[in-house]
């Protein structure tokens, strides 16, 4: 189904990899239902989630082997999206078949091309390669976000919004206070803005996973891939210690927050958080507490923007925003999602409306 | 384990605003080397988006 104000013919992450086995997975990415599941070779695999005879949701039926067997009358499909078996005859209709969808396994995500088949080059997911990589450990979730795209990708340019929305877990005064340099690479389209804290105070969402009592140096170094993943390099670190001079840094604490935002319709979000770390690996009690404490702040995220969410759909449009120097990074994040909606197949502007 | 957070190379289109610690200025710089400071963002990328016909004036306020 095509539809209006999304960009298209574009990589979106649709599940977490372990949320894609036996079972028959529904998962709607830009409008449009597709069924999820994987083969007995492991394979993901991707299909529209309606049956093309009277459009039964493929996701309430039953698999056989690597087929889905539709669960209103039986209309058989592979896992190309083929159908090989119609009830009663033998004769299976030529437009028997439900699109297939590019998708690849990377990074223990799983993403699904979202446009134009013959468009999909794997080659240009962005990576994430801390997710399942050798020592290193990650958490991870799904919140769904009964708001528009836009507004998650502006909540998680702009962290100052730590320091007031998340107080007590992840914001400390310094973060709103410390500025923020932002850059722009339009060839490689990536946007990074970085932010460096010496000597302040270690947020309990820090010093309890890492042990460190006293004050820290800080880095926030986003890279955002856009339309989909957004990477937040974070290096914790006590107050004075810097890499070596040849770039290893051992003496310090590095944690990978990974999200991948990808629009479910016009004005709600699948908002997939990941939180990677190299120190205590093994410890489970670490791994709890981590994965405690982002779900409460991506929660609190949830809650401010489908607030927002609410307060946007009932005002005409047109409302002239302020943005202040905090806001650079999100400002260059919509410039090129504008600039990728204009240049996307049936696409038009981004699903909020707003211009970079 | 290094720092992992990948640079713009530089010979890519990189545009870069830094806002001045201690002070409310941005500061761009534009691939082509022009620059200008200035307390709007959203000036700020105008004028460097404007390349190569940055408007005259390094404040774009």
């Amino acid at each position: 189904m095509m539809s209006t104000g999304f960009i298209r013919d574009q990589w979106y992450v649709a599940a977490h990899a372990h949320e894609v086995g036996e079972d028959l997975l529904a998962r709607t990415v830009l409008g449009e239902p597709i069924v999820l599941y994987r083969t007995a070779d492991g394979t993901p695999v991707g299909l529209a989630d309606r049956c093309v005879h009277r459009r039964f949701p493929l996701s309430l039926s039953q698999r056989v082997d690597d087929r889905i067997v539709c669960g209103y009358h039986g209309f058989t499909y592979d896992r190309t999206g083929a159908c090989v078996a119609v009830p009663g005859q033998r004769r299976i209709p030529r437009t028997a078949r439900v699109p297939a969808y590019p998708v690849v396994e990377r990074d223990s995500l799983v993403w699904v091309w979202i446009g134009e088949p013959d468009r999909a080059d794997p080659a240009a997911i962005p990576r994430a390669p801390w997710l399942d990589a050798p020592g290193w450990t990650t958490v991870r979730g799904l919140e769904p976000l009964a708001a528009r795209y836009g507004l998650l990708v502006d909540n998680l340019l702009d962290l100052s919004h730590e320091t007031y929305l998340h107080a007590g877990y992840i914001g400390t005064p310094e973060v709103a206070e410390t500025p923020i340099t932002t850059e722009v690479d339009d060839d490689a389209r990536v946007v990074h803005v970085r932010r460096r804290m010496k000597d302040v105070a270690c947020p309990p969402f820090y010093a309890r996973s890492t042990g460190i009592t006293g004050r820290i140096d800080r880095w926030q170094d986003i890279e955002f891939h856009p339309p989909c993943l957004y990477l937040l390099h974070a290096r914790i670190a006590p107050t004075g210690v810097e890499p070596a001079p040849d770039g290893t840094d051992p003496h310090a604490f590095h944690a990978e927050i990974v999200y991948a935002i990808t629009p479910e319709t016009q004005t709600s979000t699948h908002d997939f958080w990941l939180v990677a770390r190299d120190f205590a690996t093994d410890d489970a009690e670490v791994s709890r507490f981590l994965a405690e404490s982002n779900r409460t702040v991506v929660l609190q995220d949830v809650a401010a923007l489908n607030a927002l969410e609410r307060v946007i759909a009932a005002e005409p449009p047109g409302f002239q925003e302020l943005s202040i120097n905090i806001d650079t990074g999100g400002l260059a994040a919509r410039r090129l999602l504008n600039a990728m909606a204009s240049e996307a197949s049936g696409a038009g502007p981004l699903p909020d409306g707003r211009s970079g | 384990m290094t720092g992992t957070a990948a640079r713009p190379r530089a010979e890519h289109t990189v545009y870069r605003v830094s806002w001045t610690p201690g002070s409310d200025r941005l500061a761009g710089r534009c691939h082509c080397g022009a620059e200008c400071t200035g307390e709007d963002p959203v000036a700020v990328w105008e004028w460097l988006l404007a390349h190569p016909d940055h408007p005259d004036g390094a404040d774009p306020r």
